[in-house]
């Protein structure tokens, strides 16, 4: 299968041969003229020759008449030689009124004596090819006593007339040179623009990839060319996982760098007969030929997933970046150019939806899970106003003291319509459509008045602190600092009872601009952790200089122990590495004494789970609190045991 | 045009005298008389003695048209001297010519000599023929002295003007 290559002239120069046209045109009118205007000179020319020589006889008829009434031939030959003065006369003769021969003059070599044809006598002149001839009659006294002949060459009007011929030629020729040149400059600058605007409406001017338009057009050719010869081809759609905060935190310009790395990287994995284009934002598509095999397309989508491990480098800063793929497949996922682009469209929101960072083939059911999408985020809309949200708490543990230290605040939606929706569907929603900002806010206060409620219960010197979690979005808030401030200030919480937890990717994003908050941030005696730690890409050099207190060990590290040796490598790793670090170690996930036993051998610092409590509301937990010991003292006795 | 023609044709083969007396029908249009005691009347009188060779031949131009008058000719020289405007004479009139050229001095009479002998006595247009051809000479000054005005289209065509 071929695509038409759009971006170069396909289509012919309509202008190209519009201006052809218009100069042959131009040319054939101008030809015209020439010829009409040496016709009119002609005929000017001829009058004009006509007068002078009707002039000339008659002045000659009348300087004559008295020598011809005496029938004086040497007088009418002495008058008739005046006419040797016009250099194109040829013969001149003088009659009497018998048309005897009174004289006759020749400036050509002798010819016979002129025969006076009877259309000359009648009209009194006549023209020839070659000659003019006149026959005027000579009066005396009103009366005609004789004619005049002349005869007169035309090679002067025919000399004339072709020097006229020759100037209105060259002039006609200059002009149509003339507009040839200008033409031809007005055809370039046509075309150029045609290019320009060709250009401009098939190829995205950041990234050099084809457009929106273009991508269509050769979509719709693929189509055609697909259900001709029964082929197959799958459509990716690839939107980036991160690229907004980029472009927000490092400006358009970067943001364009990074596209255009991206189109780079995509158009060098892939193949030429592939088809790559960007939609617009962050979003790019890509028409891929395959053969039978499905599996084709799994392959190339693997294969750009890997092209994001790399980390882009912009402005000698290293930004990692993923994406998101949705696969549709012609002819099972849908037959039509529409229905392609919206199932490859829905199933890259399910990979978004999945955890971003991968591909995803179309699926029917994609299509109710996009609807409950556009239903959640509708409804999350009202949801704070409408109190549908609320804060539970998973407790922290110290396994070496065995006293419950802190407390993760975990964010509930209890939704009148959907029931309760889990915070990994719809925190990314919230994402998305940017009420995460409010909804933070609300969590963090929220948070901050429980912890300050419960720890006016405990005593002053085993304070229980409050952990949330921060999006990128709220770290992006200028304002994030000074809110926090006000909350802690409202809520009369200690900045050390509060914990911020971020991700590795949310650290990453920025590293510089984070760097500086998070130092505001500790400075103000606030408590930092990394979640997730061991799913990103954290680099150790920048690990060092964060000004971090905890690690949080993700807990797919902590599902499998102590029965996978990786893990338990991996997790007595990480601790030593947080330790030597000097900072405490916490595992979440944490559901069996097993588990909790390979993390007090190996000095894991706190765990979390639900082996030492589910998140709770706040009552439950002020319960626990208040119970105390006597359940902690259960658990750690039993962890101990084993 | 070329039927009909009144005026007598010089081209035609005519006999010396025809010739002659065309020649002075001609002249006669060339000769004005208006400046000095014009001829009275709408008559130009020719007079010719009947002797004359070209009498006949003269005769023919009676009542002919001439600058809008009407040529009459009249024999001399029973006629007295001052009704006649031309006197044709040749070399049989020489005494008479003598004689009379007293008259002639008060008036404008044109005196057209027909031959060589005659000329020499003084006339104002004299003839002569040369070969086939008839040349004339023109004694303008003689003519201006009698108060006629001779055309300069007739002086070109004389062999001689004085």
């Amino acid at each position: 299968m071929k695509f038409p290559d759009t971006t170069s002239a396909g289509s012919p120069r309509i202008a190209y041969r519009l201006s052809w046209w218009t100069l042959a045109a131009a040319s054939v009118a101008m030809l015209t003229a020439v010829l009409v205007l040496i016709g009119l000179e002609y005929l000017n020319l001829r009058r004009a020759i006509l007068e002078d020589s009707q002039v000339e006889a008659a002045i000659v008829a009348e300087n004559v008449s008295t020598a011809v009434l005496f029938a004086d031939s040497r007088a009418c030959r002495e008058i008739a030689q005046g006419l040797h003065s016009s250099p194109s006369v040829q013969n001149a003769a003088i009659f009497d009124i018998q048309d005897k021969l009174l004289a006759e003059i020749s400036t050509v070599p002798t010819e016979r004596t002129p025969t006076i044809q009877p259309s000359l006598r009648q009209k009194g002149s006549l023209f020839s090819t070659s000659q003019l001839e006149i026959f005027q009659p000579v009066r005396h006294q009103g009366k005609i006593i004789g004619h005049i002949y002349v005869s007169k060459s035309l090679n002067t009007l025919r000399s004339r007339l072709a020097v006229y011929a020759l100037g209105a030629l060259a002039v006609a020729a200059s002009a149509i040179l003339l507009a040839f040149i200008l033409v031809g400059r007005i055809r370039k600058v046509v075309i150029r623009a045609e290019d320009r605007l060709h250009t401009l409406a098939h190829v995205d001017p950041v990234t050099g990839l084809a457009n929106r338009n273009a991508f269509q057009e050769r979509i719709d050719f693929a189509l055609l060319q697909a259900q001709r010869f029964d082929e197959r081809f799958a459509l990716m759609m690839l939107d980036l996982d991160n690229f907004k905060s980029i472009n927000d935190t490092l400006g358009h310009l970067s943001g364009d760098e990074l596209l255009r790395m991206v189109a780079g990287r995509l158009k060098e994995a892939l193949r030429r007969d592939d088809i790559v284009s960007r939609q617009g934002g962050d979003e790019f598509a890509i028409l891929i030929r395959i053969s039978d095999a499905e599996e084709e397309a799994h392959l190339v989508a693997d294969k750009i997933v890997t092209l994001f491990a790399t980390p882009f480098v912009i402005d000698d800063q290293e930004f990692a970046v993923t994406a998101s793929i949705g696969l549709a497949l012609y002819p099972r996922d849908g037959d039509s150019l529409e229905l392609l682009l919206r199932h490859a469209d829905t199933a890259m929101y399910a990979a978004k939806s999945a955890g971003k960072n991968m591909w995803k083939v179309f699926l029917p059911s994609m299509k109710s899970q996009v609807q409950r999408r556009l239903q959640l985020a509708n409804s999350l809309r009202q949801a704070l106003e409408n109190h549908e949200f609320s804060v539970h708490y998973q407790p922290l543990f110290d396994l070496d003291s065995g006293r419950v230290v802190g407390a993760e605040a975990l964010l509930r939606w209890q939704s009148p319509e959907f029931g309760t929706v889990s915070p990994a569907e719809f925190i990314p929603i919230a994402e998305d459509s940017g009420h995460i900002l409010a909804l933070g806010t609300w969590v963090l206060s929220c948070a901050c008045r429980d912890a300050s409620t419960w720890n006016r219960l405990q005593p002053a010197e085993k304070p229980v602190y409050v952990a949330v979690n921060l999006s990128v979005k709220q770290l992006r808030d200028d304002s994030l600092y000074d809110k926090i401030r006000t909350i802690l200030a409202d809520t009369a919480l200690a900045p050390s009872s509060l914990e911020l937890e971020l991700t590795e990717s949310v650290i990453m994003e920025n590293v510089h601009s984070q760097i500086e908050l998070l130092r505001k941030l500790k400075n103000a005696g606030i408590r930092l952790s990394i979640d997730d730690f061991g799913t990103g890409y954290s680099s150790m050099a920048y690990l060092r200089r964060l000004p971090i207190d905890k690690l949080k060990i993700d807990r797919t590290f902590i599902n499998d122990l102590p029965d996978r040796e990786h893990d338990c490598a991996i997790v007595s790793a990480i601790i030593a590495l947080g330790h030597s670090l000097g900072l405490n170690v916490v595992a979440e996930g944490v559901e069996r004494i097993e588990q909790a036993g390979f993390l007090l051998t190996h000095r894991c610092d706190l765990i979390q789970g639900y082996l030492t409590g589910r998140p709770v509301p706040l009552a439950d937990f002020l319960t626990l609190l208040e119970r105390g010991r006597a359940l902690e003292e259960e658990i750690i006795a039993a962890i101990r045991s084993r | 045009m070329f039927c009909g023609a009144v005026q007598p044709s010089i081209a035609e083969q005519a006999p010396e005298n025809e010739l002659k007396t065309a020649f002075i029908f001609n002249f006669i249009q060339f000769v004005d008389w208006s400046s000095k005691g014009a001829p009275s009347g709408a008559v130009l009188s020719l007079c010719v003695t009947t002797n004359s060779p070209l009498a006949s031949a003269l005769a023919t131009l009676r009542n002919r048209q001439v600058n809008g008058k009407t040529l009459a000719v009249l024999n001399w020289p029973d006629e007295p001297w001052r009704r006649c405007n031309v006197i044709v004479a040749d070399a049989a009139d020489r005494s008479r010519l003598i004689a009379g050229r007293k008259h002639f001095a008060d008036n404008p009479v044109l005196i057209i000599g027909t031959d060589a002998d005659i000329n020499r006595e003084g006339v104002m247009i004299g003839m002569e023929l040369v070969g086939s051809r008839i040349v004339f000479d023109i004694d303008a000054n003689m003519a201006q002295q009698a108060g006629l005005t001779i055309s300069s289209r007739l002086l070109k065509l004389a062999r001689r003007v004085q």
